[in-house]
């Protein structure tokens, strides 16, 4: 009786050596270039906190992809998707990335959502010559003497701060109270918003908070004690809802502003409640508001295949469009190359030809990077507009008052 | 074909490990892929940190969950030396000086707290490893993560991919081989003498402290060497690697594989990366998969696969029986009892205070060689407390007891146990998972010293020690008759037989005086005589003898001087006819001592 | 004085939770590392009854009791029976994977975000003794320290706690005393699961309903029992609110970084003083 079960549990243990022998559940693409494919490789936290961010920002790339193979690929090439969930988890990114490369070398590497599994992936794809990109936004990411192949299709958090800055002196504030999260883009965002502001004369206080925290008051006590005539708010998760309850229960009455990581990464209309968001302006990608382009063909195209999938927007538009705009840009790199290479596209990315037409990008009219910078080169009074907060519906903030 | 248990530590098996390590160090020249031998290096990674684990919590029996940091603390001193153009050998060699220190601050706490704290304070350092990491972000990068950690440099020569993997499997198989042999020594049997009762190891000459002192340390060096290893396999570092997330696979593996053993850490390891791995395909239920994965390891893998696999080992391959070479040698020429070279003690105006409770007051003991000294008196008169102060276990609130003329003042128990003080217990101690006479050798630890070096590399003279001790613990078995049963396991052996061990390693350590408390309780009327001619032919010997027993007419029949203990004070002393006779005796004692004598068969251990 | 109360209510969740373990602890002798979990499946209790039933708040206590109840009952079976004693490694490994378990089945239903739970949605704080607080962590604070205070004294008064108190002492005695020991652990990690998950609505309301939950407030627990002394409930309050308040004064004086260094702190000036905790017992005999 015992030893059968043994017998089961010994064989559920040995199956699972077997199935990550033969590969690690990774799906199994055709050698590069032999077939007429283009090979993308894509690490993301597919289970995790980040699950959803990843999830959705597929669908992005699988409208890309779509929607590419459909007007003649990458250069000829038909791309083909493979994903791969990295748990959030480096080690284990590397060495899934790795077993890949082991089967075939994939064109293009997508490195996750955030600069952690970016900067463990770009030794690897920096080694092996492969074209990667990522939605990671830690500055050592844009990186061109040492990662020439890596780029972040993103806006750096410079431009956030100078946006926020913005909107701060629009709304007079003279002394900002600053709270944003211990972790590695928090800590970023930090240094990049208090030089920001002092910059444009902005006395700041600064306070941060660990993701685990689960009551904000201390933090916020903390910065009320200096008399902020203003706050800023960088958050993402279930932190985001504490900060805006602590905030209602502490009675601040001082206007909130957002950067752009509350409405990027959330839906308020989950994690909080209307009666917080009294004195709160949020920063949001135009993409996220009504007041976006629905004209241009491929917004069409990107939408029309949303629906066709039955996908579900939880959070803003803006995670899908970053999907699908990361491999048009990456297309676009190819089709200026003329090649496959990741050094032939990337020094075509970092000099870009004049777009001729219509931009095919579904967030800002001109993507393009640098030779020095391998973020996006979108000013901070295109990235970003300022609303007022409320919860997504299909993608678009519902701003209420 | 079955052999015999011994011939499964004799004979060299250890040789099969070693052939598979080789095996998977050529694995790179077969043309096996860099995503599997990528796979390998995790393996031997965490198996690494589940080895120090095992070493603490499996041997040890301290639950010191510090690994994950000093994984991360050997991590970043390797990766920061290396992006500071260092060679991977200083990388490595800082590692291992950041994890030994590492090892020496958790020890403290260790040493004072108890199981459950000790785990909490190391799991602690563990959630705040993150907290140190970004407040030196000139070192560590921060939040942001050690990046730009270049490709591995070994004395001077950049190291391929296939170098660096024949490294970590290299330095992997070493020092499971060194560690294999420290666990295979006295210094393994004294861990797990520790881990079962870290008063039996302090009876037995063992400092408790500094055993955990060595096992935190040792424990800690597998951790920073793949710390320093991990760093330069991915050229970039972020602390999320080394929180409470690592931990988990760590303590799972451990346990998976069998915390109490070497291969075990190996088996885990490889399960618990590969798992995980291969439930990248299972997409959102990947979490449930996990923790199933981990119930049923707890569940059906009790002491893990490990113990499963010994456990087969023994039914199929191994017979009981059959015994080694040289216990069928001594069993044909029983051993001779030698002389015994016993010493006087003194116990001087012993008074020993509980709270405001006094249990002994005033109390003059004199113990001779070649004499049977029995205490007795009631419940709570006494008796043991004044054993525990004879042996150190209770330092006296005054007096003084002295060993042949030598003060033993404000000595501990080991020291005592070193100064030739050896003694039983009420309940036998005898370790689980240890062979009879491995439990007898353990008492010749603070006898002999090998160093723990020696014991690695197994030098001569940590072999002949090991031979020694194997020859002498075989003779006192032949002494008592129990030679037979030498490589048995010592806790399946019944409770007459374990009392009989225990006297039996009460003498392995050359004593001074051998106190035995109870040693009658719980046997039956041929043990008990026995056991009464055993303890005759010790004192003809020359041993110091002090018993302190119920069963009165034993006493009676071997004791030379008996001492009746009475509220903490000796109302009576003298030769068993003349105690008999003593009318304070009669009138305070002797009423109940008759109706124990009467009841004594039913007792049992209980008392 | 808002600060003390936030300090407290953040306690009172420490405090829930070690309450049940203790209860667990006490009856079995079990560390349940799994009962922050229990919670976790709570909070989302809690966000269905809101939501999707409609429940009146005490309904939803019900409710959510009933289910952690279930929930408790359901981890005895699968990952304690079997085991009946057998060691206290295989229990944390158990007990580990039952709560790994229980957080892969709220990502699967529920996703990786967290969502607010509607009781209590939109409440105003007051003025209270000198601070304000929010009406739900008064309740909090009050629930948790009655829960503290009936199962103490249960455990101590009741046939029921000492049978409990005897098996963690000495399994096999107290089963020949005729202490049915099977069913102690299932009615204990019913009761635990039961209180716990009774406090969800009133703990969702602060934190949200989120399956990572459980991670942050467990090993927070396990600060809380080493401080307090393992089962004892006084220690579990008193534990509770003392990291509580540690937390939050030290985030607010000190600053954020510092909130888990001085918890640490705390917990080794504890133990170094009483290594079995500020009410845990210390046994005095050696040998």
């Amino acid at each position: 009786m015992v030893s059968k079960k043994l017998i089961a549990a010994l064989g559920v243990l040995s199956s699972l050596f077997l199935t990550a022998c033969t590969g690690g559940g990774a799906g199994n693409a055709p050698a590069s270039g032999a077939g007429g494919t283009y090979n993308i490789y894509a690490s993301y936290p597919v289970t995790g906190a980040l699950a959803t961010t990843a999830k959705t920002v597929i669908t992005g790339l699988e409208a890309a992809v779509e929607d590419i193979n459909t007007s003649g690929g990458f250069g000829g090439r038909q791309a083909k998707l493979t994903i791969v969930d990295d748990q959030l988890d480096p080690a284990k990114a590397v060495t899934l990335l790795q077993q890949q490369i082991d089967k075939a070398k994939p064109d293009l590497v997508l490195a996750g959502v955030t600069s952690n599994i970016a900067l463990a992936l770009l030794p690897l794809t920096t080694r092996n010559e492969i074209l990667t990109m990522t939605l990671g936004q830690s500055s050592k990411i844009s990186d061109p003497a040492n990662f020439p192949f890596a780029f972040s299709p993103t806006v750096p958090n410079v431009q956030d701060a100078k946006a926020v800055t913005t909107q701060l002196l629009s709304q007079g504030i003279k002394k900002v109270g600053m709270l944003t999260a211990n972790d590695a883009n928090g800590t970023d965002t930090a240094t990049a918003y208090a030089a920001a502001f002092k910059a444009a004369g902005i006395e700041v206080v600064a306070d941060s908070y660990a993701a685990a925290d689960i009551d904000m008051t201390a933090p916020l006590e903390r910065l009320s004690a200096d008399d902020p005539d203003g706050l800023v708010m960088q958050a993402f998760g279930p932190a985001a809802g504490y900060i805006l309850t602590g905030i209602t229960k502490l009675g601040l009455g001082i206007p909130v502003v957002a950067g752009i990581s509350l409405s990027a990464g959330n839906n308020l209309g989950t994690i909080s409640s209307p009666a917080d968001w009294k004195n709160l302006t949020i920063s949001a990608y135009p993409i996220n508001t009504a007041k976006r382009d629905e004209s241009g063909r491929l917004f069409k195209s990107l939408m029309a295949h949303l629906k066709s999938s039955g996908a579900k927007l939880t959070n803003g538009m803006n995670q899908v469009a970053d999907g699908f705009d990361m491999l048009q840009i990456a297309r676009r790199g190819v089709d200026q190359a003329g090649a496959v290479d990741a050094a032939s596209v990337s020094k075509a990315l970092e000099n870009p030809r004049p777009l001729d037409g219509t931009a095919p990008y579904v967030r800002w009219g001109t993507q393009t990077f640098s030779p020095e910078s391998h973020f996006l080169g979108v000013s901070a009074k295109d990235a970003y507009v300022f609303v007022k907060p409320g919860p997504y519906v299909d993608g678009v903030i519902q701003s209420i008052g | 074909m079955k052999i015999s248990q011994r011939a499964l530590v004799t004979r060299p098996f250890w040789l099969i490990p070693l052939a598979v390590g080789l095996m998977v160090l050529v694995l790179p020249f077969l043309g096996i892929g860099a995503g599997i031998l990528q796979v390998v290096i995790s393996v031997a990674l965490l198996a690494l940190l589940v080895l120090g684990l095992n070493m603490t919590f499996g041997y040890g029996g301290e639950l010191a969950l510090g690994q994950s940091a000093i994984y991360g603390v050997g991590a970043y001193f390797a990766g920061y030396l290396a992006t500071q153009k260092f060679d991977l050998s200083i990388g490595l060699l800082a590692a291992i000086l950041a994890a030994a220190v590492i090892g020496l601050i958790t020890a403290i706490p260790g040493i004072r707290l108890g199981a459950w704290s000790l785990a909490m304070v190391t799991l602690f350092l563990v959630l705040l490893f993150p907290n140190f990491v970004t407040l030196l972000p000139e070192f560590t990068g921060g939040q942001a993560g050690l990046s730009g950690i270049p490709l591995p440099v070994l004395f001077g020569v950049k190291l391929s991919a296939t170098g660096f993997y024949v490294l970590v499997i290299g330095v992997t198989v070493l020092t499971f081989a060194l560690f294999r042999n420290f666990v295979a020594s006295r210094h393994g049997v004294a861990l797990k003498v520790m881990r079962e009762s870290p008063v039996l190891a302090r009876s037995l000459g063992i400092s408790v402290p500094r055993l955990k002192l060595t096992a935190y340390v040792l424990s800690a060096l597998p951790a920073g060497v793949a710390g320093a290893l991990f760093a330069s396999q991915q050229g970039y570092l972020s602390h999320g690697s080394f929180g409470f997330q690592a931990l988990i696979p760590i303590i799972a593996a451990s346990v998976i594989g069998g915390s109490a053993s070497i291969y075990g850490a190996l088996i885990g390891a490889a399960i618990m990366v590969i798992g995980p791995l291969s439930t990248v395909g299972l997409q959102e239920y990947s979490l449930i998969f996990f923790g199933g994965l981990l119930l049923i390891a707890g569940l059906f893998f009790t002491g893990g696969l490990t113990s499963v696999a010994n456990k087969f080992i023994l039914a199929k391959f191994v017979d009981h029986r059959a015994l080694a070479p040289d216990v069928e040698e001594v069993l044909r020429n029983p051993s001779a009892l030698e002389h015994i070279d016993g010493k006087d003690m003194i116990a001087s105006a012993i008074t020993m205070d509980f709270g405001g409770n006094r249990a002994l007051d005033g109390v003059n003991l004199e113990t001779k060689p070649g004499q049977i000294t029995v205490l007795i008196g009631p419940n709570g008169s006494g008796k043991t407390t004044l054993l525990n102060v004879i042996s150190g276990f209770y330092r006296p609130t005054s007096g003084v007891v002295s060993i042949e003329g030598d003060a033993m003042e404000g000595k501990s128990a080991h020291r005592l146990a070193m100064a030739g003080v050896s003694r039983t217990f009420q309940t036998p101690v005898v370790p689980r998972e240890m062979t009879a006479v491995d439990v007898v050798a353990s008492a010749r630890f603070s006898r002999s010293r090998t160093s723990i070096v020696a014991t690695m590399l197994r030098m001569p003279s940590a072999r002949r020690g090991q031979v020694n001790d194997r020859a002498e613990a075989l003779r006192l078995l032949s002494l008592l008759g129990i030679a037979e049963l030498a490589d048995r396991p010592a806790s399946d052996l019944p409770l007459g037989t374990r009392r009989l061990l225990e006297v039996a390693r009460a003498l392995a350590g050359d004593p001074a005086v051998v106190l035995l408390d109870e040693p009658a309780s719980g046997l039956d009327e041929n043990e008990v005589e026995a056991l009464g001619d055993l303890i005759r032919a010790l004192r003809d010997a020359g041993a110091n003898i002090v018993i302190v027993e119920h069963n009165f007419e034993m006493i009676m029949g071997i004791a030379d001087q008996v001492n009746v203990l009475h509220l903490g004070k000796i109302i009576a002393s003298g030769p068993p006819s003349v105690v008999r006779d003593d009318p304070a005796v009669i009138e305070s004692y002797l009423g109940k001592a008759a109706r124990d004598l009467m009841t004594a068969g039913k007792e049992g251990a209980a008392s | 004085m808002i600060l003390l109360w936030a300090g407290l209510a953040i306690g009172a969740v420490y405090a829930l939770v070690a309450v049940g373990c203790n209860i667990v602890f006490i009856a079995s002798g079990v560390f349940n590392f799994a009962q922050a979990y229990v919670l976790m499946i709570g909070s989302f209790t809690a966000l269905i009854s809101g939501a999707q039933l409609g429940l009146p708040l005490w309904a939803a206590i019900i409710f959510c009791a009933v289910v952690g109840a279930l929930v408790g009952a359901v981890e005895e079976v699968v990952a304690i029976r079997r085991l009946s004693g057998k060691g206290a490694d295989n229990e944390l490994v158990t007990t580990l994977g039952f709560s790994v378990i229980l957080s892969g089945i709220a990502f699967v239903i529920w996703g990786p975000n967290p969502l607010s739970v509607s009781y209590f949605a939109g409440q105003t704080a007051f003025d209270f003794l000198g601070g304000r607080i929010e009406f739900s962590d008064v309740l909090l604070i009050l629930v948790s320290i009655l829960v503290a205070g009936a199962t103490g004294l249960f455990a101590r008064k009741s046939i029921i706690g000492l049978a409990g108190l005897a098996t963690a002492e000495d399994r096999a005695a107290a089963m020949l005393r005729g202490v049915n020991v099977k069913a102690l652990s299932l009615g204990a990690f019913a009761l635990g699961g039961a209180l716990v998950a009774a406090g969800a609505p009133l703990v969702a309301s602060k934190t949200l309903a989120s399956y990572s939950l459980g991670d942050s407030i467990a090993v927070k627990v396990f600060v809380v029992l080493a401080i307090g002394g393992i089962g004892s409930q006084r220690g579990a309050l008193v534990g509770g609110f003392a990291v509580g308040l540690v937390e939050v004064f030290s985030a607010r004086y000190l600053g954020g970084d510092w909130a888990g260094i001085s918890v640490f702190i705390l917990l080794v000036i504890v133990l170094l003083v009483r290594p079995s905790g500020l009410f845990g017992q210390i046994k005095k005999r050696v040998v």
